[in-house]
């Protein structure tokens, strides 16, 4: 599954959720099931994500990527 | 008026069918009938319900037991049954040709348990496993005697670096890279309580010591568990490229 979802941490981070491939359910049902409840997300194509993670802890949620 | 026969022959030369066996009661579409040679059926309403084919097989609801089968029982939602009347116990042997009871399934309705057992060619079958009353499966695999089993619930192997990604998993939906050596494993199915325990190991990126652990101050839940990976005399989160983590309960 080359789909990632994101959402902002509480922390002011984000966070991303990497679906497990045998799981079975949908990206959109692994966001309903795995998103804290209440948190905005965003489902991005796994290329997306920056796999250059030195500053990862640096990485935001962008407002306008909601 | 009873019939006496003398002789040997008995009642002879009729084969009858299904809805006119050759022996009825007062239940003219009742009764026993030979379709083949070598082979008797039993028909109730004019339809076939059992047969003894002619290599001596039985069929319950089938006219072809198979020779496979010394008995075959066939039909829609049907099944067996074996009743013991003193409810004591019920059971299901499977012996050599010598008599030997090799393999056994056994219930015990006292205790409501069910066992299995097997054994080396020739020797008496000996319990190996066992689901008890509550469902707890046992088995002696090593352990000396028939014992509880303890499953694991969920696990993962992943790639944190670079492009996280799964290599492979049960029982869970995905993880969570919350930041850099630092992830949630997401159940599928949720685990019965929050008291399981966690099995983790990663592989050796440096010279330092390096662990995954529980993440500080959080506390496992029934649907997911946060943990980190961590190196070092200051412990210091840090992305791992093999990180294993496994849920026994």
């Amino acid at each position: 599954m080359n789909k990632r979802i994101i959402y902002p941490t509480d922390e002011g981070g984000v966070a991303v959720i990497i679906p497990a491939p045998e799981c079975g359910l949908t990206i959109e049902e692994i966001a309903a099931k795995d998103v804290p409840q209440g948190k905005p997300y965003k489902i991005v194509d796994a290329a997306d994500i920056p796999s250059d993670r030195i500053f990862r802890n640096a990485w935001t949620y962008m407002e306008e990527d909601q | 008026m009873p019939i006496t026969i003398s002789g040997s022959t008995g009642i002879a030369g009729v084969d009858g069918s299904a809805s006119t066996p050759a022996v009825q009661g007062t239940d003219t579409n009742t009764g026993i009938f030979f379709p083949a040679a070598d082979t008797i059926a039993f028909g109730e309403g004019g339809s076939e319900v059992m047969r003894i084919d002619s290599s001596g097989n039985v069929g319950v609801g089938t006219s072809s037991p198979g020779s496979a089968y010394r008995l075959a029982v066939s039909g829609n939602n049907t099944g067996m049954s074996i009743q013991d009347t003193g409810s004591v116990g019920t059971w299901l042997d499977f012996k050599t040709g010598s008599g030997t009871v090799q393999g056994n399934i056994y219930f015990n309705f006292t205790n409501g348990y069910m066992t299995f057992g097997t054994a080396a060619a020739g020797s008496s079958q000996v319990e190996r496993a066992r689901i008890d009353s509550s469902g707890n499966f046992q088995f002696n695999s090593g352990y000396g005697s028939v014992a509880t089993a303890y499953g694991c619930r969920a696990w993962v192997n992943f790639n944190g670096t670079g492009t996280v990604a799964i290599r492979a998993s049960g029982n869970v939906t995905s993880i969570t890279d919350n930041g850099t050596g630092d992830y949630t494993v997401n159940f599928t199915n949720a685990m019965p309580d929050a008291n399981y325990t966690l099995s983790t190991a990663s592989n050796e990126t440096g010279s330092a010591p390096q662990f995954i652990c529980l993440k500080q101050s959080t506390a496992p839940s029934t649907g997911s568990v946060r943990v980190q990976a961590r190196y070092g005399t200051s412990w210091s989160t840090q992305d791992v490229s093999y990180a294993f983590v496994s849920i026994i309960r």
